[in-house]
Protein backbone atom coordinates (compact mmCIF):
# COMPACT_ATOMS: atom_id res chain seq x y z
CA UNK A 1 0.00 0.00 0.00
CA UNK A 2 1.07 3.19 -0.75
CA UNK A 3 1.72 5.74 1.80
CA UNK A 4 -0.99 8.01 2.60
CA UNK A 5 0.47 11.37 1.31
CA UNK A 6 1.46 10.12 -1.99
CA UNK A 7 -2.15 8.41 -2.06
CA UNK A 8 -3.59 11.98 -1.22
CA UNK A 9 -1.58 13.57 -4.12
CA UNK A 10 -2.76 10.89 -6.48
CA UNK A 11 -6.46 11.97 -5.31
CA UNK A 12 -6.70 15.75 -5.07
CA UNK A 13 -6.96 16.88 -8.31
CA UNK A 14 -10.62 18.43 -8.02
CA UNK A 15 -13.00 20.56 -10.37
CA UNK A 16 -15.00 22.95 -8.58
CA UNK A 17 -18.66 23.96 -10.68
CA UNK A 18 -19.80 26.77 -9.25
CA UNK A 19 -21.35 29.96 -10.95
CA UNK A 20 -21.35 31.87 -7.56
CA UNK A 21 -17.87 34.25 -7.63
CA UNK A 22 -18.80 34.81 -3.92
CA UNK A 23 -18.26 31.25 -3.15
CA UNK A 24 -15.57 30.73 -5.26
CA UNK A 25 -13.40 33.53 -3.28
CA UNK A 26 -14.58 31.90 -0.52
CA UNK A 27 -13.42 28.12 -1.19
CA UNK A 28 -10.26 29.83 -2.92
CA UNK A 29 -9.84 31.40 0.79
CA UNK A 30 -10.33 28.47 2.57
CA UNK A 31 -7.57 26.13 0.31
CA UNK A 32 -5.37 28.40 0.22
CA UNK A 33 -5.69 28.52 4.04
CA UNK A 34 -5.74 24.64 3.96
CA UNK A 35 -2.52 24.42 1.53
CA UNK A 36 -0.75 26.81 4.60
CA UNK A 37 -1.18 24.29 7.20
CA UNK A 38 -1.57 20.69 5.48
CA UNK A 39 0.51 18.58 2.66
CA UNK A 40 -1.99 19.26 0.34
CA UNK A 41 -1.09 19.23 -3.36
CA UNK A 42 -4.16 20.45 -4.82
CA UNK A 43 -4.66 19.94 -8.54
CA UNK A 44 -7.58 22.35 -9.19
CA UNK A 45 -10.01 23.61 -11.74
CA UNK A 46 -13.07 25.92 -11.31
CA UNK A 47 -15.20 26.10 -14.08
CA UNK A 48 -18.25 28.74 -13.72
CA UNK A 49 -21.26 27.54 -15.41
CA UNK A 50 -22.90 24.07 -15.96
CA UNK A 51 -22.50 24.12 -19.41
CA UNK A 52 -18.53 24.62 -19.16
CA UNK A 53 -18.75 21.89 -16.68
CA UNK A 54 -20.01 19.21 -19.50
CA UNK A 55 -17.48 20.20 -21.74
CA UNK A 56 -14.55 20.04 -19.14
CA UNK A 57 -15.85 16.38 -18.28
CA UNK A 58 -15.89 15.39 -21.97
CA UNK A 59 -12.58 16.68 -22.50
CA UNK A 60 -11.32 14.83 -19.37
CA UNK A 61 -12.97 11.83 -20.60
CA UNK A 62 -11.10 11.61 -23.97
CA UNK A 63 -7.33 13.32 -22.88
CA UNK A 64 -7.73 10.71 -20.11
CA UNK A 65 -7.91 13.61 -17.47
CA UNK A 66 -10.89 13.80 -15.37
CA UNK A 67 -10.70 15.03 -11.82
CA UNK A 68 -11.12 12.59 -8.70
CA UNK A 69 -13.28 14.79 -6.99
CA UNK A 70 -16.18 17.66 -8.43
CA UNK A 71 -17.40 19.50 -6.04
CA UNK A 72 -20.78 20.95 -7.84
CA UNK A 73 -23.08 23.57 -6.85
CA UNK A 74 -26.99 22.90 -8.34
CA UNK A 75 -28.27 25.93 -8.50
CA UNK A 76 -27.03 27.31 -11.59
CA UNK A 77 -28.75 28.87 -15.12
CA UNK A 78 -29.00 27.01 -17.83
CA UNK A 79 -27.51 23.53 -17.42
CA UNK A 80 -27.78 23.26 -13.77
CA UNK A 81 -26.03 20.97 -11.28
CA UNK A 82 -28.61 18.07 -11.68
CA UNK A 83 -27.95 18.25 -15.14
CA UNK A 84 -24.36 18.00 -14.09
CA UNK A 85 -24.73 14.86 -12.78
CA UNK A 86 -27.16 13.34 -14.82
CA UNK A 87 -24.36 13.81 -17.69
CA UNK A 88 -21.79 12.29 -15.34
CA UNK A 89 -24.35 9.63 -14.64
CA UNK A 90 -24.64 8.89 -18.91
CA UNK A 91 -20.84 9.11 -19.06
CA UNK A 92 -20.55 6.46 -16.61
CA UNK A 93 -17.66 8.06 -14.79
CA UNK A 94 -19.56 8.09 -11.54
CA UNK A 95 -17.43 4.90 -10.57
CA UNK A 96 -14.38 6.86 -11.18
CA UNK A 97 -15.36 10.31 -10.25
CA UNK A 98 -16.78 11.50 -6.88
CA UNK A 99 -19.56 14.36 -7.36
CA UNK A 100 -20.40 16.11 -4.31
CA UNK A 101 -23.20 18.04 -4.49
CA UNK A 102 -22.45 21.75 -2.39
CA UNK A 103 -25.41 23.55 -1.87
CA UNK A 104 -27.42 26.26 -0.62
CA UNK A 105 -30.79 24.37 -0.80
CA UNK A 106 -30.52 22.00 2.35
CA UNK A 107 -34.43 20.71 1.58
CA UNK A 108 -35.38 17.12 1.68
CA UNK A 109 -36.36 17.25 -1.60
CA UNK A 110 -33.44 18.46 -3.17
CA UNK A 111 -31.28 16.27 -1.02
CA UNK A 112 -33.22 13.18 -2.73
CA UNK A 113 -32.92 13.82 -6.11
CA UNK A 114 -29.35 14.65 -5.88
CA UNK A 115 -28.95 11.43 -4.34
CA UNK A 116 -30.69 10.10 -6.37
CA UNK A 117 -28.87 11.29 -9.90
CA UNK A 118 -25.68 9.32 -8.29
CA UNK A 119 -24.10 12.44 -5.99
CA UNK A 120 -21.40 10.83 -3.37
CA UNK A 121 -22.90 13.11 -1.13
CA UNK A 122 -25.06 16.27 -0.01
CA UNK A 123 -23.74 19.14 1.70
CA UNK A 124 -25.00 22.73 2.64
CA UNK A 125 -23.03 25.66 1.63
CA UNK A 126 -21.00 26.97 5.05
CA UNK A 127 -21.70 30.22 7.14
CA UNK A 128 -17.84 30.91 7.25
CA UNK A 129 -14.63 30.35 5.99
CA UNK A 130 -13.70 28.21 9.11
CA UNK A 131 -16.75 26.16 8.47
CA UNK A 132 -15.73 25.83 4.68
CA UNK A 133 -12.13 25.21 5.51
CA UNK A 134 -13.59 22.49 7.55
CA UNK A 135 -16.09 21.17 4.72
CA UNK A 136 -13.21 21.35 2.06
CA UNK A 137 -10.79 19.03 4.66
CA UNK A 138 -13.41 16.61 5.40
CA UNK A 139 -14.11 16.20 1.65
CA UNK A 140 -10.71 16.07 0.89
CA UNK A 141 -9.57 13.50 3.05
CA UNK A 142 -6.89 15.56 4.71
CA UNK A 143 -5.43 15.54 8.12
CA UNK B 1 -175.27 14.02 27.33
CA UNK B 2 -176.24 12.07 24.13
CA UNK B 3 -179.27 14.03 23.87
CA UNK B 4 -177.64 16.77 23.81
CA UNK B 5 -175.56 15.82 20.86
CA UNK B 6 -177.72 14.71 18.88
CA UNK B 7 -179.77 17.35 19.73
CA UNK B 8 -176.27 19.87 18.70
CA UNK B 9 -175.81 18.21 14.72
CA UNK B 10 -179.63 17.75 14.00
CA UNK B 11 -179.93 19.87 10.82
CA UNK B 12 -184.23 19.68 10.47
CA UNK B 13 -184.54 23.03 12.23
CA UNK B 14 -182.27 25.29 10.64
CA UNK B 15 -182.65 26.27 6.62
CA UNK B 16 -179.89 25.63 4.62
CA UNK B 17 -177.69 28.47 2.97
CA UNK B 18 -179.42 28.39 -0.57
CA UNK B 19 -182.99 28.86 1.24
CA UNK B 20 -180.73 32.45 2.31
CA UNK B 21 -179.95 33.17 -1.77
CA UNK B 22 -183.32 32.59 -2.46
CA UNK B 23 -182.52 29.46 -4.38
CA UNK B 24 -181.00 32.06 -7.02
CA UNK B 25 -179.36 29.38 -9.50
CA UNK B 26 -176.58 31.68 -10.85
CA UNK B 27 -175.75 32.37 -7.04
CA UNK B 28 -176.00 28.94 -5.38
CA UNK B 29 -173.92 27.94 -8.76
CA UNK B 30 -170.97 30.45 -8.14
CA UNK B 31 -171.08 29.68 -4.38
CA UNK B 32 -171.17 25.77 -5.10
CA UNK B 33 -168.30 25.67 -7.32
CA UNK B 34 -165.81 28.52 -5.97
CA UNK B 35 -166.14 26.20 -2.82
CA UNK B 36 -165.63 23.11 -4.55
CA UNK B 37 -162.92 24.61 -6.27
CA UNK B 38 -161.39 25.64 -2.91
CA UNK B 39 -161.44 22.80 -0.89
CA UNK B 40 -160.03 20.67 -3.92
CA UNK B 41 -157.01 22.98 -4.31
CA UNK B 42 -156.91 22.72 -0.17
CA UNK B 43 -156.16 19.38 -0.75
CA UNK B 44 -154.27 18.99 -3.77
CA UNK B 45 -151.61 21.97 -1.86
CA UNK B 46 -150.92 19.61 1.21
CA UNK B 47 -150.70 16.80 -0.73
CA UNK B 48 -147.93 18.46 -2.94
CA UNK B 49 -146.20 19.76 0.72
CA UNK B 50 -146.36 15.92 1.59
CA UNK B 51 -144.53 14.61 -1.47
CA UNK B 52 -142.26 17.84 -1.54
CA UNK B 53 -141.31 16.47 2.25
CA UNK B 54 -141.12 13.04 1.56
CA UNK B 55 -138.46 14.19 -1.43
CA UNK B 56 -136.32 16.05 0.78
CA UNK B 57 -135.46 14.08 3.74
CA UNK B 58 -132.55 16.58 4.88
CA UNK B 59 -135.36 18.81 5.46
CA UNK B 60 -135.50 21.21 8.00
CA UNK B 61 -138.31 21.93 10.74
CA UNK B 62 -140.28 19.75 8.89
CA UNK B 63 -142.68 19.83 11.78
CA UNK B 64 -144.34 23.46 10.48
CA UNK B 65 -144.51 21.76 7.04
CA UNK B 66 -146.98 18.84 8.94
CA UNK B 67 -148.91 21.83 10.46
CA UNK B 68 -149.21 24.09 7.68
CA UNK B 69 -150.47 20.99 5.81
CA UNK B 70 -152.60 20.13 8.21
CA UNK B 71 -154.00 23.82 8.41
CA UNK B 72 -155.03 24.30 4.57
CA UNK B 73 -156.90 21.10 4.65
CA UNK B 74 -158.42 22.06 7.70
CA UNK B 75 -159.71 25.13 5.94
CA UNK B 76 -160.44 23.28 2.70
CA UNK B 77 -162.49 21.44 4.87
CA UNK B 78 -164.54 24.91 6.20
CA UNK B 79 -165.26 25.26 2.34
CA UNK B 80 -166.26 21.53 2.20
CA UNK B 81 -168.79 21.95 5.01
CA UNK B 82 -169.99 25.49 3.44
CA UNK B 83 -170.79 23.51 -0.18
CA UNK B 84 -172.89 21.61 1.72
CA UNK B 85 -174.34 23.63 3.93
CA UNK B 86 -176.06 25.35 0.76
CA UNK B 87 -178.44 22.49 0.72
CA UNK B 88 -177.87 20.88 4.08
CA UNK B 89 -177.95 23.01 7.18
CA UNK B 90 -175.46 21.07 9.20
CA UNK B 91 -174.41 23.95 10.94
CA UNK B 92 -173.68 22.05 14.54
CA UNK B 93 -170.94 20.16 12.03
CA UNK B 94 -169.96 23.19 10.66
CA UNK B 95 -169.32 24.88 13.66
CA UNK B 96 -167.07 21.78 15.13
CA UNK B 97 -165.21 22.27 12.05
CA UNK B 98 -164.53 25.52 12.23
CA UNK B 99 -163.51 25.40 15.96
CA UNK B 100 -160.70 22.44 15.04
CA UNK B 101 -159.52 24.85 11.96
CA UNK B 102 -159.20 27.42 14.28
CA UNK B 103 -157.35 25.11 16.66
CA UNK B 104 -154.96 24.10 14.29
CA UNK B 105 -154.92 27.68 12.61
CA UNK B 106 -153.61 29.15 16.25
CA UNK B 107 -151.56 26.77 16.42
CA UNK B 108 -149.87 27.37 13.30
CA UNK B 109 -149.81 31.20 14.26
CA UNK B 110 -147.71 30.15 17.32
CA UNK B 111 -145.51 27.92 15.43
CA UNK B 112 -144.75 30.37 12.82
CA UNK B 113 -144.28 32.87 15.36
CA UNK B 114 -141.29 30.47 16.90
CA UNK B 115 -139.89 29.39 13.48
CA UNK B 116 -139.72 33.20 12.03
CA UNK B 117 -136.38 33.71 14.01
CA UNK B 118 -134.98 30.21 13.29
CA UNK B 119 -135.94 30.92 9.79
CA UNK B 120 -134.28 34.69 9.12
CA UNK B 121 -131.16 32.64 10.77
CA UNK B 122 -131.12 30.13 7.25
CA UNK B 123 -129.04 31.13 4.50
CA UNK B 124 -130.82 32.58 1.45
CA UNK B 125 -129.66 31.57 -1.99
CA UNK B 126 -128.17 35.11 -2.24
CA UNK B 127 -126.36 34.38 0.65
CA UNK B 128 -125.30 30.61 0.00
CA UNK B 129 -124.18 32.50 -3.39
CA UNK B 130 -122.16 35.05 -1.38
CA UNK B 131 -121.03 32.34 0.84
CA UNK B 132 -119.72 30.04 -2.24
CA UNK B 133 -118.08 32.51 -3.86
CA UNK B 134 -116.08 33.49 -0.76
CA UNK B 135 -115.14 30.01 -0.32
CA UNK B 136 -114.07 29.98 -3.86
CA UNK B 137 -111.57 32.94 -3.17
CA UNK B 138 -110.90 31.27 -0.34
CA UNK B 139 -109.75 27.92 -1.89
CA UNK B 140 -108.05 30.31 -4.54
CA UNK B 141 -106.22 32.26 -2.19
CA UNK B 142 -105.19 29.12 0.04
CA UNK B 143 -104.03 27.40 -3.30
CA UNK B 144 -101.75 30.48 -4.08
CA UNK B 145 -100.35 30.89 -0.38
CA UNK B 146 -99.56 26.78 -1.02
CA UNK B 147 -97.95 27.91 -3.97
CA UNK B 148 -95.95 30.66 -2.63
CA UNK B 149 -94.84 28.37 -0.46
CA UNK B 150 -93.55 25.93 -2.61
CA UNK B 151 -92.20 28.65 -4.62
CA UNK B 152 -90.32 29.95 -1.21
CA UNK B 153 -89.71 25.93 -0.15
CA UNK B 154 -87.64 25.96 -4.05
CA UNK B 155 -85.90 29.52 -3.24
CA UNK B 156 -84.53 28.36 -0.02
CA UNK B 157 -83.49 24.71 -0.87
CA UNK B 158 -82.00 26.57 -4.15
CA UNK B 159 -80.13 29.01 -1.57
CA UNK B 160 -79.14 26.86 0.91
CA UNK B 161 -77.35 24.52 -2.59
CA UNK B 162 -75.77 27.87 -3.94
CA UNK B 163 -74.82 28.58 -0.42
CA UNK B 164 -73.39 24.86 -0.11
CA UNK B 165 -71.30 25.46 -2.87
CA UNK B 166 -70.48 29.00 -1.71
CA UNK B 167 -68.87 27.75 1.29
CA UNK B 168 -66.83 24.94 -0.80
CA UNK B 169 -65.78 27.43 -3.28
CA UNK B 170 -64.61 29.35 -0.18
CA UNK B 171 -62.81 26.06 1.46
CA UNK B 172 -61.29 25.17 -1.56
CA UNK B 173 -59.93 28.95 -2.26
CA UNK B 174 -58.73 28.71 1.62
CA UNK B 175 -56.92 25.67 0.59
CA UNK B 176 -55.22 27.26 -2.45
CA UNK B 177 -54.19 30.16 -0.62
CA UNK B 178 -52.66 27.58 2.27
CA UNK B 179 -51.03 26.10 -0.38
CA UNK B 180 -49.84 29.03 -1.87
CA UNK B 181 -48.73 30.72 1.64
CA UNK B 182 -46.68 27.33 2.46
CA UNK B 183 -44.88 27.85 -0.73
CA UNK B 184 -44.56 31.33 -0.17
CA UNK B 185 -42.89 30.48 3.06
CA UNK B 186 -40.37 27.87 1.16
CA UNK B 187 -39.52 30.17 -1.67
CA UNK B 188 -39.02 33.03 0.73
CA UNK B 189 -36.92 31.33 2.96
CA UNK B 190 -34.81 29.44 0.44
CA UNK B 191 -33.93 32.46 -1.24
CA UNK B 192 -33.64 35.09 1.51
CA UNK B 193 -31.00 32.38 3.11
CA UNK B 194 -28.80 33.22 0.09
CA UNK B 195 -27.90 36.56 0.89
CA UNK B 196 -27.95 35.96 4.79
CA UNK B 197 -25.28 33.32 4.34
CA UNK B 198 -23.11 35.06 2.41
CA UNK B 199 -23.53 38.33 5.03
CA UNK B 200 -22.23 36.13 7.68
CA UNK B 201 -19.44 34.65 5.46
CA UNK B 202 -18.54 37.78 4.58
CA UNK B 203 -18.41 39.41 8.11
CA UNK B 204 -16.16 36.54 9.13
CA UNK B 205 -13.95 37.32 6.07
CA UNK B 206 -13.84 41.09 7.34
CA UNK B 207 -13.06 40.02 10.69
CA UNK B 208 -10.26 37.93 9.37
CA UNK B 209 -8.92 40.14 7.13
CA UNK B 210 -8.29 43.32 9.38
CA UNK B 211 -6.69 40.83 11.86
CA UNK B 212 -4.36 40.37 8.94
CA UNK B 213 -4.47 44.09 7.62
CA UNK B 214 -5.07 42.90 4.54
CA UNK B 215 -7.27 46.15 2.99
CA UNK B 216 -7.71 44.35 -0.05
CA UNK B 217 -9.76 41.73 1.41
CA UNK B 218 -11.18 43.94 4.20
CA UNK B 219 -12.38 46.52 1.36
CA UNK B 220 -13.82 43.70 -0.79
CA UNK B 221 -15.95 42.14 2.01
CA UNK B 222 -17.34 45.11 2.55
CA UNK B 223 -18.70 46.35 -0.91
CA UNK B 224 -19.78 42.34 -1.07
CA UNK B 225 -21.52 42.80 2.60
CA UNK B 226 -23.49 46.13 0.70
CA UNK B 227 -24.33 43.84 -1.92
CA UNK B 228 -25.99 41.32 -0.02
CA UNK B 229 -27.69 42.99 2.30
CA UNK B 230 -29.03 45.44 -0.72
CA UNK B 231 -30.14 41.73 -2.67
CA UNK B 232 -31.59 40.81 1.18
CA UNK B 233 -33.70 44.13 1.52
CA UNK B 234 -34.70 43.68 -1.80
CA UNK B 235 -36.01 40.19 -1.83
CA UNK B 236 -37.74 41.14 1.58
CA UNK B 237 -39.33 44.33 -0.29
CA UNK B 238 -40.27 42.42 -3.26
CA UNK B 239 -41.99 40.22 -1.11
CA UNK B 240 -43.94 42.69 0.57
CA UNK B 241 -44.82 43.91 -2.44
CA UNK B 242 -46.25 40.89 -4.21
CA UNK B 243 -47.82 40.70 -0.96
CA UNK B 244 -49.15 44.47 -0.39
CA UNK B 245 -50.00 44.24 -4.48
CA UNK B 246 -53.75 43.44 -4.03
CA UNK B 247 -53.97 46.76 -2.11
CA UNK B 248 -51.62 48.68 -4.14
CA UNK B 249 -52.91 51.83 -5.65
CA UNK B 250 -51.23 52.40 -8.85
CA UNK B 251 -50.70 55.84 -9.91
CA UNK B 252 -51.48 57.69 -13.12
CA UNK B 253 -47.66 59.72 -14.18
CA UNK B 254 -47.63 60.48 -17.39
CA UNK B 255 -43.97 58.23 -18.26
CA UNK B 256 -42.27 57.35 -21.74
CA UNK B 257 -42.54 53.73 -21.84
CA UNK B 258 -40.01 53.00 -24.18
CA UNK B 259 -36.96 54.82 -21.74
CA UNK B 260 -39.20 52.95 -18.99
CA UNK B 261 -37.93 49.46 -20.55
CA UNK B 262 -34.70 50.78 -21.64
CA UNK B 263 -34.20 51.59 -18.19
CA UNK B 264 -35.22 47.81 -17.26
CA UNK B 265 -32.72 46.45 -20.01
CA UNK B 266 -29.84 48.57 -18.47
CA UNK B 267 -30.18 45.89 -15.16
CA UNK B 268 -29.66 42.66 -17.43
CA UNK B 269 -26.79 44.41 -19.74
CA UNK B 270 -24.05 41.70 -17.95
CA UNK B 271 -26.20 38.48 -17.98
CA UNK B 272 -27.07 39.36 -21.49
CA UNK B 273 -23.18 39.85 -22.54
CA UNK B 274 -22.66 36.65 -20.52
CA UNK B 275 -25.03 34.48 -21.88
CA UNK B 276 -24.21 36.02 -25.68
CA UNK B 277 -27.74 37.40 -25.95
CA UNK B 278 -29.31 40.21 -27.30
CA UNK B 279 -32.28 42.46 -26.53
CA UNK B 280 -33.85 44.84 -29.04
CA UNK B 281 -36.14 47.53 -27.85
CA UNK B 282 -38.01 49.14 -31.07
CA UNK B 283 -40.52 51.16 -28.68
CA UNK B 284 -40.64 54.84 -29.74
CA UNK B 285 -42.72 57.43 -28.96
CA UNK B 286 -44.43 55.83 -26.41
CA UNK B 287 -45.63 58.20 -24.15
CA UNK B 288 -48.57 57.10 -21.75
CA UNK B 289 -49.88 57.66 -17.90
CA UNK B 290 -49.20 54.87 -15.88
CA UNK B 291 -48.21 53.73 -12.72
CA UNK B 292 -43.49 53.80 -13.02
CA UNK B 293 -42.91 50.96 -10.41
CA UNK B 294 -45.99 48.65 -11.38
CA UNK B 295 -43.98 49.27 -15.57
CA UNK B 296 -40.75 48.49 -14.59
CA UNK B 297 -42.35 45.19 -12.49
CA UNK B 298 -43.78 43.92 -15.74
CA UNK B 299 -40.80 44.74 -17.86
CA UNK B 300 -38.28 43.70 -15.59
CA UNK B 301 -40.20 40.49 -14.78
CA UNK B 302 -40.60 39.40 -18.25
CA UNK B 303 -37.76 39.95 -19.99
CA UNK B 304 -35.79 38.34 -16.84
CA UNK B 305 -38.02 35.27 -17.63
CA UNK B 306 -36.39 35.65 -21.29
CA UNK B 307 -33.23 35.70 -20.25
CA UNK B 308 -33.49 32.59 -17.74
CA UNK B 309 -35.61 30.50 -19.61
CA UNK B 310 -33.52 29.68 -22.91
CA UNK B 311 -32.45 26.21 -23.87
CA UNK B 312 -28.81 25.43 -22.73
CA UNK B 313 -26.53 26.95 -25.14
CA UNK B 314 -28.88 28.99 -27.18
CA UNK B 315 -28.21 32.73 -26.57
CA UNK B 316 -31.25 34.95 -25.55
CA UNK B 317 -32.87 36.57 -28.83
CA UNK B 318 -35.21 39.45 -26.68
CA UNK B 319 -37.43 41.90 -28.81
CA UNK B 320 -39.24 44.42 -27.97
CA UNK B 321 -41.85 45.72 -30.23
CA UNK B 322 -45.25 48.39 -30.65
CA UNK B 323 -48.47 48.37 -32.74
CA UNK B 324 -51.43 49.81 -32.79
CA UNK B 325 -54.76 48.53 -32.50
CA UNK B 326 -58.23 49.36 -32.49
CA UNK B 327 -58.74 51.44 -28.94
CA UNK B 328 -55.60 49.54 -28.09
CA UNK B 329 -51.75 50.05 -28.13
CA UNK B 330 -50.04 46.75 -27.89
CA UNK B 331 -46.19 46.11 -27.08
CA UNK B 332 -45.02 42.50 -27.68
CA UNK B 333 -41.81 40.99 -25.88
CA UNK B 334 -41.01 38.26 -27.71
CA UNK B 335 -38.16 35.70 -26.92
CA UNK B 336 -36.62 32.16 -28.38
CA UNK B 337 -36.78 30.46 -25.06
CA UNK B 338 -37.79 27.21 -24.39
CA UNK B 339 -41.66 28.21 -24.29
CA UNK B 340 -44.40 25.85 -22.49
CA UNK B 341 -47.23 23.94 -23.09
CA UNK B 342 -50.07 25.74 -24.07
CA UNK B 343 -51.92 24.25 -21.73
CA UNK B 344 -50.36 26.17 -18.90
CA UNK B 345 -51.57 29.26 -20.51
CA UNK B 346 -54.22 30.00 -17.81
CA UNK B 347 -51.94 28.91 -15.33
CA UNK B 348 -49.13 30.78 -15.73
CA UNK B 349 -50.25 34.07 -13.97
CA UNK B 350 -50.84 32.43 -11.06
CA UNK B 351 -49.00 33.16 -7.97
CA UNK B 352 -45.83 30.41 -7.25
CA UNK B 353 -46.49 28.22 -10.45
CA UNK B 354 -43.79 26.91 -11.62
CA UNK B 355 -43.42 25.17 -14.69
CA UNK B 356 -39.83 23.95 -15.33
CA UNK B 357 -38.33 22.14 -12.86
CA UNK B 358 -35.17 23.77 -10.82
CA UNK B 359 -33.26 21.37 -13.98
CA UNK B 360 -34.59 24.79 -16.05
CA UNK B 361 -33.97 27.27 -13.98
CA UNK B 362 -34.53 28.32 -11.00
CA UNK B 363 -37.11 30.68 -10.43
CA UNK B 364 -39.76 31.99 -7.02
CA UNK B 365 -42.79 31.58 -9.49
CA UNK B 366 -43.79 35.04 -8.18
CA UNK B 367 -42.68 36.98 -11.28
CA UNK B 368 -45.29 36.69 -13.48
CA UNK B 369 -47.79 36.78 -10.65
CA UNK B 370 -46.66 40.23 -9.70
CA UNK B 371 -46.81 41.51 -13.92
CA UNK B 372 -50.65 40.15 -14.00
CA UNK B 373 -51.34 41.95 -10.83
CA UNK B 374 -49.41 44.92 -12.18
CA UNK B 375 -51.59 44.70 -15.43
CA UNK B 376 -54.62 44.47 -13.79
CA UNK B 377 -53.75 47.46 -11.30
CA UNK B 378 -53.34 49.56 -14.28
CA UNK B 379 -56.18 48.67 -16.64
CA UNK B 380 -54.03 46.85 -18.98
CA UNK B 381 -54.15 43.47 -20.97
CA UNK B 382 -51.46 40.88 -20.97
CA UNK B 383 -51.55 37.72 -23.49
CA UNK B 384 -49.21 34.71 -24.05
CA UNK B 385 -48.10 33.01 -26.89
CA UNK B 386 -45.94 30.24 -27.04
CA UNK B 387 -44.50 27.04 -29.15
CA UNK B 388 -42.17 25.01 -26.79
CA UNK B 389 -38.83 25.30 -27.57
CA UNK B 390 -39.20 28.18 -30.03
CA UNK B 391 -40.34 30.81 -27.82
CA UNK B 392 -42.84 32.80 -26.36
CA UNK B 393 -44.27 35.82 -26.78
CA UNK B 394 -45.83 38.51 -24.16
CA UNK B 395 -48.84 41.05 -25.74
CA UNK B 396 -49.37 43.78 -23.54
CA UNK B 397 -52.47 45.96 -24.76
CA UNK B 398 -52.81 49.49 -23.29
CA UNK B 399 -55.93 51.18 -23.37
CA UNK B 400 -56.19 54.30 -25.86
CA UNK B 401 -57.03 55.95 -23.49
CA UNK B 402 -54.06 55.91 -21.53
CA UNK B 403 -52.20 56.80 -24.49
CA UNK B 404 -50.91 60.24 -24.56
CA UNK B 405 -48.25 60.21 -27.25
Amino acid sequence: MLPKSREAMYQNRVMVVDDDEDDIYLMKKALARLQESARVNLDLTFVLSGSDALGEIDRGLQDNTLPDKIFLDLNMPGVNGLDVLHHCMVQEILDKVDVVVITTASDPDTRRAALASGARSVCVKPNSLQEMSELISRLLDVN
Amino acid sequence: MSGYLENFFEAQSFLAHGYCMTWRGDLIALHAVSDALIFVSYVLIPLAMLYFVLQRPDLAHKGIFGLFAAFILACGTTHLISLITLWEPIYGLEGLVKAITAAISMATVVATGLAIPKALRLPSPAMLREANLQLVDEVESHSRTNRDLIRLQDQLREHMRARAREMEAKASELERANESLRRFAHIASHDLQEPLRKISVYADLLEEAQEKGDTEDAERAVQRLRTMSTRARTMVSDLLRFSKMSQYEPARIPIDIGAAIREVAELFEHTLAASDGTLEIDVDDLKAEADPLLVRQIFQNIIGNAIKYVPKGRGPRIRVTTRREHNHRLIMISDNGIGFAPEFKSKIFEPFTRLHGRDVADGSGIGLAIVARAVQGMGWRIDVDTVPDKGTTFTLAIPQGDILV
